[in-house]
């Protein structure tokens, strides 16, 4: 079968007649899920979407749901909603559609969040470089809480909640959810040792803190609307949903995909999707999940074990688009943010550009990542 | 840093056959030893570039030592910290 | 009482309380731990990763619960696939530690490493040359060779800090991060801070720089390297040639345990002695130099008779002759003396019949190490008997009864009475004899004036605001021509009928006092962090001190 696009979180981006406004954003059925929302019980949704298993979209997987169930609710703190907008991955730019385009969708999934785990506030953390972003969203939650969406007694509920939008300075380790957590409350941004800080207990102001990502939020309504069980169906059980990759370097077609994870293979993104490699050349290597990711270089062969008990050997573009897959294959998923080398590209060169970015973003706190 | 700094000098036209391991040695000092993912983040590519390649680093590192090729001191799409 | 808990480090079981980390948990067992930002009275940073060891927990099936055993028997030992940091991790039950496998000497070599990076080459300048744990640890743990042949980060160095008292050497910073934490939780206020990212992170001071706080020098001692160092020891002496003396500050009744550094019978130095339950590990630093006195202008160094200078014996035996000239006798105690002293004076006033008054110096409490009462040993005039009420600031009482002709004698120990209600007439009307360590207007005006040994000169004990008993040592033997005040009141004490040994040894006056007084250990032993006896007797008396550090703050 072909590859084919999913589109959900981007089902609005780049179609024809829509616009970032909330009117239209109603007209196509918006925040219908959040008026439902209000009036379902919260353990009922937190357990909706740990059924779903979606996992993490920011680049460490880890499952959402898990992350909602870990958080202190019995101190008696109130509870913060960080929706990490800080897309500094070198290589990603997927969140970046979604703020500018479809705002109102990431407010739903904010709002919905913010519901189900009883947050006293939520805060988006912008990448401080994004700043018509800053300008849209800003706009888009006034519209939102003129029609009740945001702030006092959501839908009519007893619910209350703002948003409130904090912007970055152009530092990578903000995009790290403890170093977030101190850049918002206004300190420098190092990262803190867990334990004690695990943001679920001791986050924000040593409050229960939730950090998700912009995509794992807007899953959230979409996992309220059909169901954890449903989503959990889609694609891959092991990594249920679906990813957008943003795929960039040098492909004929570089741009964004979302695709249903594990239903096609890098080679099939790379080759069909992108329209495969400039004229004259060929892949050479791939980073697939941020630079962050280990690479994948063209001619390897991965010997990977089946659940059946059978091994097979993938190239490099036989490699299923789902976390597992990567991950058994030596690098790992990551923000989605495919990086492509072809044949004209020297190492020496790419990995020095690579390097002298993370010095120079190394917050300085321990000794062998400041040093090293 | 430091890894930012043998690439650099690779770059420019200053490596040494020593260097592609002594990257994987210290991308492997890094990782498992910080404080937050930033350091992983910093040597995984380093283990599984320099790992994989390691016959272009040396080629490029012999031409150097040999005299041939233009050092790219005028690529400044990176900069020294 | 804290509950053990079993836990084995590098193979040997040991019980150890409940709630320690791993690294007072090591030291416990006798394993050093090498780290530097973790400090035991900051909270814990987390960042320097040197402290990493090998953490295993009794291992559990993750279903059932029940613990797992190894095909012998034992309980097996899950370790965790990475190395954690012991100053985060408290001990458990069960806990396994190991310090001294490959992968724990690679990760302390390889930090390590990359710490000696980019740190300046300055040992044979740098003042911490010979305490510096970088060196230590280095040495111990270190590579070797370095590997590194890039250029090294340049940054500034010699930046005097905190009005000019500490020099600042960034380069030789390792990021610790102990001196913003000490002054943000101990000062109380963010006076240094980390200035730009990564490996060009600095440390660096905001705007007031901590020059008017009585404590910022804690962080000289505190830094482990040689980036923060104190300006009036820059280049005076290496930490090897100099000998460490036990000491307490006598700046104020907190009692602060201190190391004196000497060479050459010259003090160089002073430095804080830990005592969790006095000072943890700080002192004020007023108290580092108050051994300025001993070689001060202001000392009183010949003994003199009507105001001319002469020879010991002379004055001795002429201080006997004033003493008992005339039984109206008074003695003026001084709080600034240790407690073998006192309780000489003591006996040398019940023998001479003597009525006794006494000074107290008073300041205000910073709530920290410095309290409001400025005399060491305040507390030991009522042990050792001298007074039974709070005296009063001045000598106004003793200036009266002169006046009045009650008074033809006087014992003036260690107290410029001129300051504190005496006038000049008042010499006339009756003889004092001085004994001190500073020169003043009374030692001028006395008929004999008695040059007595400073507090660093001899050993002794001082009572502190929590009625803890604390010892001291003699740091230097004090000039040629000086006294020890035991050996005067000896003197004095048997001209009045008894036969005490002459030049008594310290340990048998310690014996001595604490048979003459129940509520002393026996012979005075204080033990490591000093005793706290039994005050019931001095309940009804107000003292001035308030809640303090280990003080009336219910630690």
């Amino acid at each position: 079968m072909p590859i084919q696009e999913r589109r959900i979180l981007y089902r609005h981006i780049d179609v024809e007649g829509w616009n970032p406004s909330i009117d239209c954003y109603v007209k196509n059925g918006g925040y219908e899920v959040l008026k439902s929302a209000v009036s379902r019980p919260r353990a009922e949704l937190c357990e909706e979407v740990l059924k779903s298993g979606i996992k993490g979209r920011g680049g460490a997987g880890f499952p959402m749901g898990m992350k909602w169930k870990f958080l202190d609710r019995k101190s008696g703190k109130p509870i913060y909603l960080i929706c990490n907008a800080d897309e500094s991955e070198p290589g990603t730019c997927v969140d970046r559609e979604i703020i500018y385009k479809d705002p109102h969708q990431l407010i739903e999934g904010v709002m919905c969040a913010a519901y189900a785990i009883d947050a006293k506030q939520a805060f988006i953390y912008i990448r401080g470089e994004y700043i018509n972003g800053y300008r849209i969203l800003i706009n888009a939650i006034n519209e939102a809480r003129e029609r009740g969406f945001v702030g006092k007694n959501i839908c009519g509920s007893q619910y209350s909640c703002e948003i409130n939008v904090t912007r970055g300075a152009g530092c990578y380790i903000c995009g790290e959810e403890t170093g977030l957590i101190s850049s918002l409350a206004g300190m420098r941004a190092y990262p803190r040792i867990k334990p004690p800080y695990f943001p679920a207990v001791m986050g924000l102001y040593d409050c229960p803190t939730v950090v998700n990502n912009v995509k794992s939020l807007c899953w959230v309504p979409i996992i309220f609307k059909e169901g954890g069980e449903a989503v959990s169906k889609i694609g891959n059980p092991k990594d249920p949903g679906t990813y957008v990759w943003g795929v960039s370097g040098q492909v004929q077609k570089p741009g964004r995909y979302e695709i249903e994870s594990g239903s096609a293979t890098l080679g099939e993104l790379l080759y069909d999707l992108c329209g495969g490699p400039l004229a004259g050349r060929s892949f050479k290597a791939v980073i697939p999940g941020g630079s962050s990711m280990k690479i994948l270089k063209w001619g390897e062969t991965f010997k990977v074990p089946m659940p059946d008990g059978s091994a097979r050997e993938w190239r490099v573009e036989d490699i299923p688009l789902d976390g597992p897959s990567l991950m058994a294959c030596g690098s790992a998923l990551g923000s989605g943010g495919v990086i492509v080398m072809d044949n004209t590209v020297d190492m020496a060169e790419a990995m020095a550009n690579l390097n002298a970015f993370y010095a120079h973003e190394s917050c300085g706190q321990g000794t062998p990542c400041r040093e090293g | 840093m430091w890894i930012s700094r043998i690439t650099k000098r690779i770059c420019a036209g200053g490596g040494r056959l020593e260097d592609p391991d002594l990257l994987l040695s210290i991308a492997d000092g890094i990782c498992g030893r910080t404080v937050c993912a930033h350091g992983e983040g910093m040597a995984w590519p380093v283990q599984s570039n320099v790992s994989k390649f390691k016959d272009e680093y040396l080629a490029k590192i012999r031409r150097q030592l040999a005299g041939e090729g233009a050092s790219r001191l005028d690529n400044n799409s990176y900069r020294l910290i | 009482m804290s509950d053990l808990v079993n836990i084995n480090i590098d193979g040997k079981p040991c019980a150890v309380p409940a709630g320690l980390n791993v690294i007072e948990a090591a030291k416990l067992a006798g394993v050093e731990i090498p780290h530097f930002c973790y400090h035991p009275n900051l909270q814990v940073a987390g960042s320097c990763r040197l402290c990493l060891v090998s953490i295993g927990t009794p291992a559990r099936d993750r279903a059932t619960g029940e613990p797992v055993l190894n095909p012998d028997g034992t309980q097996k030992i899950a370790f965790m696939p990475m190395l954690a940091i012991s100053c985060g991790t408290k001990v458990s039950e069960g806990m396994h530690v190991v310090t001294n496998s490959p992968q724990v000497k690679a990760a302390r070599e390889g930090v390590l490493e990359f710490l000696l990076l980019n740190h300046p080459l300055d040992c044979p300048i740098c003042d911490k040359a010979g305490e510096c744990k970088l060196q230590e640890y280095s040495e111990n743990f270190g590579r070797g060779r370095s590997r590194y042949v890039e250029e090294k980060n340049a940054k500034p160095k010699k930046v005097p800090v905190a009005g000019g008292r500490i020099m600042l050497d960034a380069e030789r910073c390792v990021l610790c991060s102990r001196c913003i934490r000490f002054c943000r939780e101990i000062i109380g206020r963010d006076i240094f801070g980390f200035i730009r990212r990564g490996s060009k992170n600095e440390i660096s001071v905001y705007g007031d720089d901590g020059g008017d706080s009585n404590y910022i020098m804690n962080v000289v001692d505190g830094c482990p390297v040689g980036a923060l160092t104190e300006a009036a020891f820059r280049f005076k002496m290496r930490p090897w040639f100099m000998r460490v003396v036990n000491c307490v500050a006598p700046e104020s009744s907190a009692g602060v345990n201190t190391n004196v550094w000497v060479r050459e019978n010259t003090i160089y130095r002073i430095t804080p002695r830990a005592n969790p339950f006095v000072n943890d590990s700080w002192t004020s630093d007023s108290s580092r130099y108050e051994y300025k006195i001993v070689n001060s202008d202001l000392r009183l160094r010949r003994m003199r008779v009507d105001g001319a200078p002469c020879e010991p014996g002379y004055a001795l035996s002429r201080a006997v002759d004033v003493l008992k000239s005339d039984p109206r006798i008074a003695v003026v105690a001084s709080a600034r003396q240790p407690l073998e002293e006192q309780f000489l004076l003591a006996e040398f006033a019940s023998m001479a019949g003597a009525k006794v008054y006494a000074v107290s110096h008073l300041g205000e409490d910073d709530g920290f190490l410095v309290s409001a009462d400025r005399t060491p040993n305040m507390r030991g005039l009522f042990v050792s008997g001298l007074i039974k009420e709070y005296p009063k600031p001045d000598l106004s009482d003793l200036a009266a009864e002169i006046r009045m002709g009650n008074i033809k004698t006087v014992l003036c120990l260690c107290e410029d009475a001129t300051s504190l209600g005496l006038e000049e007439k008042d010499f006339k009307l009756a003889n004092f004899v001085y004994c001190g360590v500073n020169d003043s207007l009374t030692a001028r005006l006395a008929k004999v004036a008695l040059a007595i040994s400073s507090n660093f000169e001899h050993a002794g004990l001082f009572i502190n605001r929590q009625f803890r008993l604390q010892k001291f040592d003699k740091a230097v033997c004090a000039p040629k021509g000086v006294l020890d005040f035991s050996a005067i009141a000896v003197k004095f004490i048997n001209a009045f009928g008894a036969s005490l040994a002459e030049n008594p040894d310290i340990g048998q006056l310690r014996m001595r006092i604490s048979e003459m007084c129940p509520i002393l250990p026996k012979g005075c032993e204080t033990g490591e962090g000093g005793v706290v006896i039994d005050s019931s007797a001095f309940a009804s008396i107000k003292f001035p001190e308030t809640k303090s550090l280990h003080f009336l703050d219910n630690e």
